[in-house]
């Protein structure tokens, strides 16, 4: 297909995300240079659970921003993540993105487990932590603390970049199946 | 092609069938509170639209029409698709009417959903529908259509010309 390797919007090659399945490598931000483990970046570990690909999509006026990640568990037990706080954030909401009836739904999840050995991707049309916000903007080039809670690993601190949302062309096609795909 | 008319963010009355005559118009429904699918698409259409030559980017239009009229004022949609491409036309109208737009694509009508917080969330269609300029072909793209995919598509699409007398 022509431009399957399109460079993105900023020029810089377009880096497929790499697939995270059982898999410990992983990328610092949502398509940005591999970077090692380190405490306060956008990577980040609670005993057996590996977060990474944090980026948050840019508000857009006042309008809720959204956070992405993956988390993979590489330990014996499944685990579920059970609450998202933010810097200056007002309510960060676990959502998950349904179809029904030919209609796309944000839904509330209390909850998203997390299963022993496996991978959970939050991606748009998929899971995503909605972020709304009354004090700061969330744009392009900024950062935002953000610690993922989880049920029996405890806190994962990150440090997530926010990008404009044609950066996260490269996460599209993951969640499946594909909403609206032919009319209803 | 749809004939419906909407009210555009000027305060206009916008007849669809009359404004998509030979242009590549790309439909949408959708809502500005929305975080994880209606940006995305825009923001997907207005980075390809950008990169195409001049010419070509004068024969496509990206209407967008509000499925939550109550909270999208004409200026909160503009300046929203403002954020996105100030070209970007945005449609409003009472619920019924969007309705009975969507019904002529074979959309189900718009559903609003309360919810605890006093919030509420507004179903939508997920798809963008592109109708080609001789108004003779309807192409949807799922949610997940990719930056690749509309610049490899939409030049294609723009060159469908009426055929014919």
């Amino acid at each position: 297909m022509i431009g399957a390797r399109r460079r993105d919007v900023r020029g810089r090659p377009a880096l497929a995300l790499g697939l995270l399945v059982g898999v410990a490598v992983t990328f610092a931000g949502c398509g940005q240079t591999p970077a090692p483990v380190e405490p306060g970046s956008s990577r980040g570990s609670a005993g057996p659970l590996i977060v990474s690909s944090g980026c948050i999509a840019e508000q857009i006026e006042a309008n809720p921003a959204a956070l992405y990640f993956a988390v993979t568990n590489r330990g014996p037990d499944d685990d579920a993540l059970v609450g998202v706080i933010a810097d200056g954030v007002d309510r960060a909401d676990i959502h998950r993105t349904v179809a029904r009836g030919g209609i796309a739904w944000m839904e509330p999840a209390s909850e998203v487990a997390i299963p022993a050995g496996g991978s959970v991707r939050f991606v748009p049309g998929g899971h995503h932590v909605m972020l709304q916000t009354s004090s700061r903007r969330l744009r392009r080039g900024a950062t935002v603390g953000v610690q993922l809670v989880f049920r029996r690993a405890g806190t994962v601190p990150l440090q997530i970049p926010v990008v404009a949302y044609a950066d996260l062309d490269r996460l599209l096609g993951q969640a499946s199946p594909r909403i609206g795909a032919g009319p209803s | 092609m749809p004939d419906f008319t909407l009210t555009d963010t000027a305060g206009h009355p916008f007849r669809f069938r009359k404004e998509a005559d030979r242009s590549l118009t790309l439909l949408y429904f959708g809502y500005t509170r929305c975080p994880d699918i209606c940006p995305v698409h825009m923001a997907n259409l207005a980075v390809v639209l950008k990169d195409l030559p001049w010419e070509l980017r004068q024969r496509i239009k990206v209407v967008f029409v509000t499925t939550d009229p109550d909270r999208d004022t004409s200026a909160v949609l503009r300046q929203w698709l403002d954020a996105f491409d100030p070209t970007f036309v945005g449609l409003s109208g009472p619920v019924a009417q969007v309705n009975a737009a969507q019904a002529l694509l074979g959309i189900p009508p718009v559903v609003r959903e309360e919810r605890a917080s006093g919030d509420y969330v507004v179903g939508h269609a997920a798809q963008v529908i592109a109708f080609t300029p001789d108004g003779r072909t309807r192409v949807d793209y799922p949610f997940g259509t990719r930056q690749a995919d509309w610049a490899h598509d939409l030049p294609l699409l723009a060159g469908v010309a009426r055929t014919g007398p």
